[in-house]
């Protein structure tokens, strides 16, 4: 078995802990970051679409389990996986700037996706849309360059 | 060797000396001329050589001060920490225990008169999508699902599973969550909706109705799930709407949901 699977398992454990003990707590005008979820991106945008859309199914897999939240994670997360993976697949560029704007998009469409389904059913308000929308994704950018560290980490061995 | 002047010159330096220093002398113009000389001769000799005699006692001496201010300093510095780690552990002492003294009195008090069970939140939900807080009861401890949770400042949620030591709770911020509710100042009824944020929609309240804005709502006891009077809210926008029968009337949370730490659970 490729070690590296095993890397990712354990780590997306410590995320799942991490964020259901610490960052979940952390509100940052009224939105808190989202280490799965940028972690879900970090796997598009460095591994592909195909990796990013398995990560994401995994951990939201996970998440699904622990919050007995359906397969509402799972769907939430490989979709932003896939989007990662599928813009820089389209991009091809590889600069740092890129990677940012192509993150802050996943993850602006992974929250769009769960307003739009919440909205349709006539749940939530407004203002915690626009927070979610807006300054989400901006809180999880800052994750970023550490989770793209740990990525390289996870799947040393290619 | 012929000592004779040696003796003789030292009588004689003995003798100059002696004169100088008597009352009568010792101010006369020639011996201040002569103690001038000396003074001009003698004084940077004489401050040399002490320099060069005291440079090593007061470079030793500098030396050893040094390293004992430095000891000194480390001590102090150390000293520092420590209180300001005893300060801020004291901050959090005092913190907790007034938290605390708050949950004895409120648990104490009972006054929903329903056996409290007390649990700390250990884990929350990593979206804001979902509002769920995991606490560290369970069935062991008397934990079953569809029980009201509360903090000292009021209503949280209810409880959704249960295992054997932990509970899921759907806080009332959940769009899925709703509870009935009314008004403390006039009595009218509605339903507090959740909306993911600590803001609630109290709902189906007509628009006949006066609602003012800093009206209290609390639980109105018609389920068998959250007893009368666990305040719920206080009203931060009441809007009547043409032509609607009902209003549009938003509430802010009592408890508050982002820093959930104990709660007690209602049997």
């Amino acid at each position: 078995m490729n070690l590296s699977y095993l890397r990712f398992a354990v780590f997306s454990l410590i995320l799942l802990a991490a964020q259901g003990a610490v960052f979940s707590r952390i509100s940052v005008l009224g939105a808190f970051p989202d280490l799965l979820l940028a972690f879900s991106v970090v796997c598009g945008l460095m591994g592909g679409a195909s990796a990013g859309l398995a990560a994401g199914l995994f951990l939201g897999l996970l998440q699904d389990t622990v919050y007995g939240t359906g397969f509402m994670f799972l769907l939430g997360l490989g979709f932003a996986g896939l989007i990662s993976g599928s813009i820089k697949g389209a991009v091809i560029r590889d600069e740092f700037g890129v990677s940012i704007g192509i993150s802050f998009v996943s993850m602006l469409l992974f929250h769009l996706f769960y307003g739009l389904i919440f909205r349709f059913f006539g749940q939530g308000d407004p203002p915690f849309f626009r927070t979610v929308l807006l300054i989400s994704p901006l809180i999880n950018l800052l994750l970023m360059p550490v989770l793209i560290e740990a990525y390289r980490k996870v799947f040393r061995d290619g | 060797m012929n000592r004779r002047p040696f003796v003789l010159l030292l009588f004689l330096l003995l003798a100059f000396g002696f004169l100088m220093n008597t009352p009568q002398l010792s101010q006369s113009p020639p011996a201040t001329a002569v103690r001038s000389a000396g003074a001009f001769i003698f004084s940077p000799i004489i401050s040399a050589a002490g320099i060069l005699l005291d440079s090593p006692k007061t470079a030793i001496k500098n030396i050893s001060a040094l390293r004992e201010a430095q000891k000194h300093n480390d001590l102090l510095r150390e000293r520092l920490r420590t209180l300001a780690a005893k300060a801020i552990s004291y901050d959090e002492l005092v913190k907790e225990n007034s938290g605390l003294r708050k949950m004895l009195q409120f648990s104490s008090s009972n006054p929903y008169k329903r056996s409290m069970i007390t649990g700390q939140v250990v884990g929350r939900s990593g979206s804001q999508w979902f509002n769920l807080v995991i606490v560290d009861k369970g069935s062991a401890d008397g934990v079953k699902k569809d029980l009201a949770v509360i903090s000292t400042d009021g209503l949280v949620g209810k409880t959704t599973e249960v295992s054997k030591h932990y509970s899921k709770v759907a806080l009332i911020s959940d769009p899925d969550s709703s509870v009935s509710a009314y008004l403390s100042s006039g009595g009218i009824m509605g339903v507090a909706s959740g909306m993911f944020s600590e803001v609630l929609e109290l709902k189906y309240v007509t628009s006949a109705a006066s609602v003012e804005v800093n009206d209290k709502v609390v639980t109105s006891g018609i389920s068998d799930i959250f007893p009368k009077g666990i305040p719920v809210g206080t009203v931060i926008k009441a809007e009547k709407q043409d032509f609607a029968l009902f209003q549009h009337i938003l509430v802010r949370t009592a408890a508050d949901l982002s820093k959930l730490d104990k709660v007690f659970i209602l049997r």
